[in-house]
């Protein structure tokens, strides 16, 4: 396959050296605003970024001249055509040349009536890096019905993409989205639904497949985290209802009718339970642990009749002690964020790894926010209580499924804002007196590829390191293996 | 046989099988080409071509799917299919003459077409097979074509990588050809150790492509070593496959061992006995009765809703599947009221079906759903059908649909994207054109006679669909536009199909905000039903009811209630009433 990429690669750079790329000359200033997509305008980009590919939606262009600016150094770049496509080394030594500076960048275009110069935007370099892999699951945004799916690791520094499971290879069962623990490559999971399926632990390479269920509890685990110290496991089990919208863009409505929490200590192959985590009045689900693995984050709402109800049914942040050493589950749940009291709902808690922040989703109700508009980031300081609306992340459109980088300088979040169907994945930089700057759709190396792809990106998570199996693996792991019995 | 008369009859035999190809697809059997057509979106684009490129067997599918396109019309479709059939045939004998079979056997190179087009029959097989078959049967005759034996056999074993590659495991049928005329030749020669040790290289290389690829490529083994894209369910590998790989192998082999005859009417019998079998398998292998399911799909899509009508008066249709069009049908003509249970009726789900997980079934639900306004629902129908096609292709049929239902609720965005993909395509490239000229301009779209009123027709309030209270979905939606009379008459049949009298004497007075100049015959028919129910006369009767309808129901009511055994005299006398449905079925 490779191979074969390399010979397309040189057919196609013969082919383009053979047809000349036209130089500016007789420049004039554009009347017209410069539409470009993804919108790259006055973005903050990590250091160790790929290239940040564009397209320029300005009508009848036909070449373009860009030249992005540092202090020291500049990046050049003519090509026929509206596609901006950086050659991978010159961007990394640009970037690296302009850790921490404003590059300028300098678009140029021939359209019809000649050339033009549009008005310039800014990238800010971040000296912070960014975990370069992101796990996400690629679907298309259905309703019930899944066909394809994968999961996929993309080396954001870059354009390399990975399968790491493929429901091809895995007698098309379902699979659910892959989290790491600890941003480690070395400590992740996902479910794998069907007869015989399971969860997939990833501890150092070593693969288990695990029925993280017992008697007590309603389903198999459904959303999760994994503790640091990587011995547990906290989980929601759900009975989870769909049903359908009658109008507008929101498709699907998911409810629980039950739901509750469980930790699994993956070394005893035991589920721990706690009547206050569990409680048949309450909903409990989207569990995280704090950084440091003493609390678990959780959402609460009052189980209401539902779908009759659905639109009272609000979640509260609610927190709960977790003792690793006896593995016990504190005696006291504390309530963070009063749902009743706010008017809306959360889901989707994520710590981040300097235990300074806690990100969730707010929609106006229920537990289901991919298809909600209104569905926004919002961020609490665990210190002061003080939240954070994120005006600068959110638009008007979903935004959720997100995750910190290690040094919790950066995001990852899936946005519905293209289109409002197809979800991609946006990173977003957080300085360290928490500001948070605006984010941009992660590089593709086509940069077109957002707009043909008919696949979602689904719950992006960011790890320092990869994952140490790929599809082949999974499938054969999968094929010898029964799921081991959790109590 | 002289010359001219050995070569008049072989090009006859030739045209025989071309003209009668022909004719079958294009009079018999065309609603399966366009059946076809409706699951593939074959893009003029070059990530596409990459993307089948890329995976063995490829270059055979992206060839049967940019041949599939033009079943659009099934002329075409039926012209390229004879093109096919007679191509393999010309080919076959081709190579069936490279193994030394006399002329007379020409009848036998028919009977590997006749197999493909059996299978070409099940609506599921895909035309890759015969594309595949077409490649492998050049490069057969290429080898032959080549004297030279070391030429011959690296010819060979280039061949079987590249055509693994361009056509798939088909390529096995290539090392059977290889294989065997060098182990003729070495009985021929009485030369051993080398042919065998060729042949024995042969087999283990091409076992060992498929081999090598699994380990590059993210497929199941068993699908790289039996074929990826032959049928459309990936799981599936019908026998009938091997049969034609088997059958392509030993022909040559075999019919070069028949001796020479030289009596005409040992040919004529020989034909005669090729094309009496051929006939009868090729018709073992077609459903006529899914033939029909999917013409009155195809003129749901066509909105060919008159003569959807014309053809089930003239053979009432039974499956769910074409029950839903017709009734669709008579909605759409204002016929529903009037003329539903002249028909054959299987309830509610020949009306609105309830959601199956495949890929066939919800596409005519959701044309019902569509044209009645509930643009989310038809949206989600075809949305899941297409998410269910086995091949894990798209449709063209869908992705238009999918485009209307965005432009519809205003996700212009999400419309584009399946309008700029329809716009790579051959003939859907005008419409999606034309109808990205409507994205944004709601004065446009509000004016576009069906886009315009599916505007007015659907729910402007949100709310979670349930199809357990369908009848409460479709009152709801009546009484958001009471010009909604489509919608009116889907109620009314839906409790007429469940028998409930209760709720249909509830809904009815709903009929009031419609313009009916008449009370349609089947609602009378329910009415007077009702009233006799629980009235000794007509007197007082609210509703203008035909005095045949009303003479009819006392007769219907006088047998009923004093002959036992009346059931199938009422069943031929009234079985185009409501009385035949609620009371006799």
């Amino acid at each position: 396959m490779k191979f074969l990429s390399i010979i397309l690669s040189i057919v196609s750079m013969l082919v383009g050296c053979m047809s000349c790329t036209p130089s500016p000359e007789n420049v004039l200033q554009a009347d017209e605003p410069l539409l470009i997509y993804p919108d790259y305008k006055d973005v903050s980009i990590p250091v160790n970024i790929a290239p940040m590919n564009f397209l320029l939606r300005n009508e009848g262009v036909e070449a373009l001249y860009v030249i992005v600016r540092a202090e020291k150094d500049s990046l050049e770049y003519k090509t026929r055509g509206n596609k901006v496509k950086f050659p991978m080394a010159k961007w990394k030594k640009l970037l690296e040349s302009a850790r921490g500076e404003t590059l300028t960048v300098e678009v140029i275009a021939r359209q019809r009536k000649g050339w033009k110069r549009f008005s310039n935007f800014n990238w800010q370099v971040m000296p912070d890096s960014i975990d370069p892999y992101i796990t996400y699951r690629l679907i298309e945004p259905g309703y019930e019905v899944w066909n394809a799916l994968q999961l996929v690791e993309r080396n954001i520094t870059n354009f390399e993409e990975r399968v790491i499971a493929d429901n091809k290879l895995c007698e098309e069962r379902c699979m659910n989205c892959h989290i790491h623990g600890n941003n480690s490559g070395d400590l992740s999971l996902f479910h794998l639904r069907g007869k015989n399926g399971g969860t997939i632990l990833n501890r150092n390479g070593e693969l288990r497949l695990l029925d993280l269920k017992n008697n007590r509890m309603v389903s198999a685990a459904v959303y999760g985290d994994i503790h640091p110290g990587g011995r547990y496991g906290v989980f929601s089990s759900n009975i989870i209802i769909p049903s359908f919208h009658s109008y507008g863009n929101r498709r699907l409505e998911v409810f629980d009718t039950v739901s509750d929490l469980a930790i699994a200590d993956f070394d005893k192959n035991e589920m721990l339970i706690s009547p206050l985590t569990s409680d048949s009045t309450v909903l409990e689900t989207f569990p995280t642990f704090s950084a440091d693995g003493k609390y678990v984050y959780y959402c609460a709402a009052p189980n209401l009749p539902v779908p009759d109800s659905i639109r009272e049914v609000r979640y509260s942040i609610c927190r709960i002690g977790f003792d690793s050493r006896k593995g016990e589950w504190g005696s006291k749940v504390d309530t963070l964020w009063n749902a009743e009291e706010k008017q809306a709902s959360v889901c989707l808690l994520k710590a981040s790894p300097d235990g300074k922040y806690l990100l969730y989703t707010v929609a106006d109700y229920g537990t289901f926010p991919i298809w909600h508009r209104e569905t926004d980031l919002q961020m609490m300081d665990l210190e002061t209580g003080r939240i954070d609306t994120l005006k600068m992340v959110n638009s008007n459109r979903s935004e959720t499924y997100h995750s910190w980088s290690s040094n919790s300088r950066w995001f990852v979040f899936a946005s519905k804002r293209g289109d409002g169907q197809y979800g991609r994945v946006y990173v977003a930089y957080i300085d360290k007196n928490g500001e948070v700057f605006k984010p941009f759709v992660i590089p593709q190396s086509d940069p077109e590829n957002d707009d043909l792809n008919l696949k979602s990106y689904n719950i992006p998570d960011i790890s320092a390191t990869p994952v140490p199996f790929d599809a082949k693996k999974i499938q054969r792991f999968y094929r010898q293996h029964m799921p081991e019995q959790f109590k | 046989m002289n010359l001219s008369v050995e070569k008049i009859g072989k090009t006859g035999l030739t045209l025989l099988l071309a003209i009668t190809a022909f004719v079958f697809w294009n009079n018999y059997y065309p609603a399966h080409l366009l059946y076809h057509e409706q699951y593939q979106l074959f893009l003029f684009d070059g990530a596409y071509l990459w993307e089948r490129l890329s995976v063995p067997e490829g270059f055979a599918d992206y060839i049967a799917e940019f041949l599939t396109q033009f079943y659009y019309h099934p002329w075409m479709g039926a012209l390229i299919l004879s093109f096919l059939l007679t191509a393999i045939q010309l080919l076959c004998w081709a190579l069936v003459k490279k193994f030394g079979t006399l002329y007379i056997y020409y009848p036998l190179s028919f009977i590997p077409v006749f197999v493909l087009w059996h299978y070409l029959a099940d609506e599921n097989a895909m035309l890759s097979l015969a594309v595949a078959i077409l490649i492998v049967l050049i490069a057969g005759n290429l080898y032959f074509l080549i004297k030279n034996t070391r030429l011959r056999l690296i010819y060979a074993l280039g061949c079987i990588p590249v055509l693994y590659w361009l056509a798939g495991t088909i390529v096995y049928v290539f090392i059977g050809w290889v294989v065997l005329s060098i182990l003729i030749e070495a009985y021929r020669t009485r030369t051993y150790f080398s042919p065998l040790f060729c042949s024995l290289g042969l087999i283990a290389w091409g076992i060992l492509i498929p081999l090598v690829t699994a380990y590059f490529l993210q497929y199941p083994l068993l699908r790289l070593l039996r074929g990826l894209e032959y049928y459309r369910f990936p799981e599936v590998f019908p026998n009938i496959i091997y049969a034609i790989g088997l059958l392509l192998v030993l022909i040559p082999v075999v019919s070069s061992l028949f001796p020479l005859w030289n009596k005409r009417i040992g040919v004529i019998i020989e034909v005669v006995l090729v094309a009496c079998w051929g006939y009868n398998y090729v018709k073992s292998g077609c459903d006529f009765s899914k033939e029909e399911s999917m013409k009155y799909d195809w003129m749901v899509r066509e909105k060919q809703w008159n003569e959807i009508i014309r053809m089930a008066e003239s053979k009432t249709p039974t499956s769910p599947y074409s029950v839903t069009c017709l009734n669709l049908a008579l909605g759409m003509t204002g016929q529903m009221g009037d003329r539903m249970f002249e028909f054959y009726q299987n309830g509610t789900e020949g009306l609105l079906a309830k959601y199956q997980r495949d890929f066939t079934s919800p596409l005519p639900t959701s044309e019902a759903f569509y044209y009645l306004g509930m643009i989310n629902t038809a949206q989600r129908f075809t949305f899941e059908a297409m998410e269910a096609i086995p091949n894990f292709r798209k449709s063209t049929r869908c992705f238009k649909r999918l485009a209307e239902t965005n432009l519809i609720n205003g996700q212009y965005q999400v419309a584009a994207k399946y309008l700029h993909a329809l716009s790579k395509t051959l003939f859907y490239k005008d419409w999606a054109e034309e109808t990205l000229g409507y994205l944004g301009n709601e004065k446009k779209i509000n004016a576009h006679p069906e886009w315009g009123w599916l505007r007015k027709a659907r729910y402007t309030e949100d709310f979670l669909f349930s199809d357990r209270e369908m009848d409460m979905m479709l009152g709801l939606l009546y009484q958001h536009n009471y010009q909604n009379k489509l919608a009116f008459e889907y109620l009314l049949a839906y409790v007429m199909q469940q028998r409930d009298i209760d709720k249909f004497m509830r809904y009815y007075p709903l009929g009031a905000h419609s313009d009916y100049d008449h009370i349609p015959k089947h609602y009378q028919e329910l009415l007077v039903y009702v009233w006799t129910q629980t009235h000794n006369s007509w007197k007082g009767m609210p509703w203008s009811i035909y005095p045949d309808v009303m003479r009819d129901i006392m007769d219907f009511a006088k047998i009923f209630s004093t002959q036992s055994n009346a059931r199938e005299y009422l069943k031929q006398r009234y079985g185009q009433t409501y009385w035949n449905y609620l009371l006799l079925n």
